[in-house]
């Protein structure tokens, strides 16, 4: 006789089947209600939103940084400690801008999220 | 020495390989009780994954001979990882697909979209396994004094059997490990050279001379060039010049000189380096500012750009990198990833250029014979003399290693995955069958480009990854208007135009101008083209929006713990 079958779910699916049934404002999103898609699309706005803001940043500052270097001819040949300031600059701390841009990013879209589940939560 | 740190990296890797098979057994035990991998440890594995042949060589090797315009390309292999974390880390977590192919079927409900992204999964796999093979040919060479086709043959097989066998798949651990490796390969050296060499001799990086020849210099040729020559100079040496057989020492006259292959010279101390013909000549002041490229080349900016926008662009469609954002917990653990990617590939990146600047005052033969590539390999014995040269020498080695053999074995398992999934049923046989096959295709193409700076073959890739598989992400991702049609004419128009472009030039179809420089690199005119047709084709074909797109976007864009479920299909 084989044994009794069990239904096996992941726990993210888990989750997903508790609340469904338990919280409304979730339901309401997984139905696609009016006041669900509302709240959706304006998450997914504010998600876009700050990514366009941040790239904005990163190309004024890089954007900035390029016609500098090349109006300049490399800062007029200056150097700090022998180095020449192009290879300085176009070093490590252009890679700690391009960090803190991700840094700044990963912060607000989380941000976003937690002021979305706090709606959802909320309602 | 050098080979002893090859040996030691590939024996290292089977050994963590065959250890992490072992780990993944309870790693799959992890999962079922929703574990994941850590953010740091899929950190390293990405960077392990991507650090390849182009970035451990060739950026050092392009700085050397470019100078300081070229510091923007290491920059942009980096800030391409913050565009993925922008527009495509967390959703694409989200949605739960494992592999491109997948993303696009389940996000526009289509086959045929599914056949397309695969074709482009292959065709990027192999432009990009082909700077590794040219990689691995190059470091070989160097090392042994083996033709360049050893090399590739060899590396290539190993890969190919790591690959096939099942030693390295999916084990992160390996990837991390590698990642740590190049860090260390690429960063002691520099910080010895510059520790060791004393100021003044790197000062003269910045005057306006000519790099010279420190003592008298064996020049080898492996390939006919045709070199100029600024100041007369006295050689010695065997071999052809100028259609003469040397015998005795031979005046070279300020011009152009043919140099056939297997020449040997000896240029004496002092000498100021010929250049290859078609290259700037560039003083050390010039070639340490930038701007050197505006002025009367302005398709040669052109090309520059084209690199850069294929680089920032390219790392959202590369299809072996995507599938390591799958191991993340959910799409926060994913941006978090991604950030910690920024980090370790910044400190990676800033020190390629130490190498390239001190190959111009040791190592100026290469400028000479157009290696510039070799300058990591063969910087440590010039600069630094005795076993702490060979020390160095043996670990740089062993990082150039670690970086073809994880990159080329991420891409082949990409390619045989895409292959075997789509093509055969998708059992483990029909994976490894692919794995030969794709293996024995990369190898055979390898041979070709011999002569291509590693940077320009890893354009090739990055242009038609973000000329197909980067629109359709970006645009599944956050326009939920994108419809069957628009991503398939997108795909294709973009991809299309890019691979023919990449092709032509691989088989050496190179017109001067403006069209070379396009062909060469199309990433600038093909990535937005690509976008615009999806977007146009789109518009017109509302009809072909797949239905269920509002659950998609729901699952693209909530986070997990609202609990809408493991992926799209739930």
């Amino acid at each position: 006789m084989p044994n009794p079958r069990v239904a096996v779910r992941h726990p993210h699916a888990e989750a997903a089947h508790r609340s469904r049934q338990e919280r409304p404002a979730v339901r309401e999103l997984t139905e696609y209600s009016a006041a669900g898609e509302v709240l959706v699309r304006s998450l997914i706005r504010a998600q876009l939103g700050l990514a366009f803001a941040v790239l904005a940043l990163f190309i004024i500052i890089f954007g900035a940084i390029g016609l500098t270097l090349t109006t300049t001819h490399g800062l007029h040949g200056r150097s700090l400690f022998g180095v020449p300031l192009t290879w300085i600059v176009l070093g490590p701390p252009s890679y700690a801008i391009i960090a803190g841009l991700g840094w700044l990013f990963r912060r607000q879209a989380d941000r976003n999220e937690q002021d979305f589940m706090d709606v959802v939560e909320g309602g | 020495m050098e080979l002893a740190g090859i040996i030691l990296i590939v024996v290292a890797t089977f050994a963590i390989g065959t250890y992490g098979v072992r780990v993944a057994r309870t790693t799959s035990d992890f999962f079922v009780a929703s574990r994941q991998v850590g953010a740091t440890m899929n950190a390293s594995a990405i960077c392990g994954e991507y650090i390849s042949a182009a970035s451990f060589l060739g950026a050092a090797g392009i700085i050397m001979r470019y100078g300081a315009g070229m510091l923007w390309l290491p920059l942009a292999y980096a800030a391409g990882y913050l565009f993925l974390l922008l527009f495509v880390a967390a959703p694409l977590r989200r949605f739960g697909a494992y592999t491109i192919p997948d993303f696009a079927e389940g996000r526009l409900d289509s086959r045929v979209n599914r056949r397309i992204a695969t074709f482009f999964v292959l065709a990027i796999g192999w432009f990009y396994l082909l700077p590794q093979m040219k990689g691995a040919g190059l470091t070989l060479t160097v090392i042994t004094g083996s033709p360049y086709w050893v090399g590739v043959v060899v590396v290539g097989t190993v890969v190919t059997v790591n690959v096939a066998v099942g030693g390295m798949r999916g084990i992160t651990f390996v990837q991390a490990f590698q990642y740590w490796v190049k860090l260390v390969a690429i960063s002691v050296p520099a910080l010895i050279f510059l520790a060791v060499i004393h100021q003044p001799a790197q000062q003269s990086l910045t005057r306006p001379v000519t790099p010279i020849f420190q003592h008298d210099t064996a020049v080898r040729f492996d390939r006919s060039i045709t070199m100029m020559v600024t100041e007369t100079v006295t050689v010695t040496g065997t071999g052809t010049v100028d259609h003469i057989t040397l015998d005795r020492s031979l005046a070279l006259s300020p011009g152009s000189h043919d140099v056939a292959k297997g020449t040997r010279l000896i240029m004496p101390a002092g000498a100021a380096v010929p250049h290859l013909r078609g290259s700037n000549a560039l003083t050390n002041q010039s070639w340490s500012l930038p701007n050197h490229l505006s002025g009367n080349d302005r398709h040669r900016v052109y090309a520059n750009v084209s690199l850069l926008i294929a680089q920032l662009l390219g790392v959202m469609g590369l299809p072996h990198i995507l599938v390591r954002f799958y191991t993340n917990s959910d799409g926060r653990t994913a941006r978090r990833t991604t950030l910690f990617v920024l980090c370790l590939l910044g400190l990676f990146y800033s020190f390629p250029a130490v190498h390239g600047s001190l190959g111009r005052l040791f190592a100026p033969r290469l400028l000479m014979t157009g290696n510039t590539d070799a300058v990591v390999l063969v910087l440590p014995r010039l600069a630094v003399s005795g076993l702490g040269g060979g020390i160095l020498a043996a670990i740089v080695a062993a990082g150039a290693m670690a970086a073809f053999l994880s990159t080329a074995s991420g891409l082949l398992i990409a390619v045989a995955g895409a292959l075997s999934q789509d093509l055969l049923g998708g059992t483990v046989r029909d994976f490894r069958r692919m794995a030969v096959i794709a293996g024995i295709i990369a190898i055979l193409f390898g041979l070709q480009v011999r002569d291509i700076d590693l940077n320009v073959l890893v354009g090739w890739a990055f242009a038609v990854a973000a000329s197909s598989l980067c629109p359709l992400l970006v645009l599944g991702i956050w326009w939920q208007h994108l419809s069957r049609r628009g991503a398939a004419a997108g795909m294709l128009a973009g991809g299309g135009v890019a691979t023919v472009a990449v092709l032509f030039t691989m088989i050496g179809i190179r017109p001067g101008g403006w069209l070379g420089s396009m062909l060469a690199q199309p990433a600038a005119i093909t990535a937005p083209l690509s976008f615009l047709i999806m977007v146009l084709v789109s518009k017109s074909t509302p009809g072909s929006v797949p239905t269920a797109v509002d659950a998609k976007m729901v699952h693209l864009h909530l986070p997990e713990a609202i609990g809408l479920g493991r992926n799209w299909r739930d």
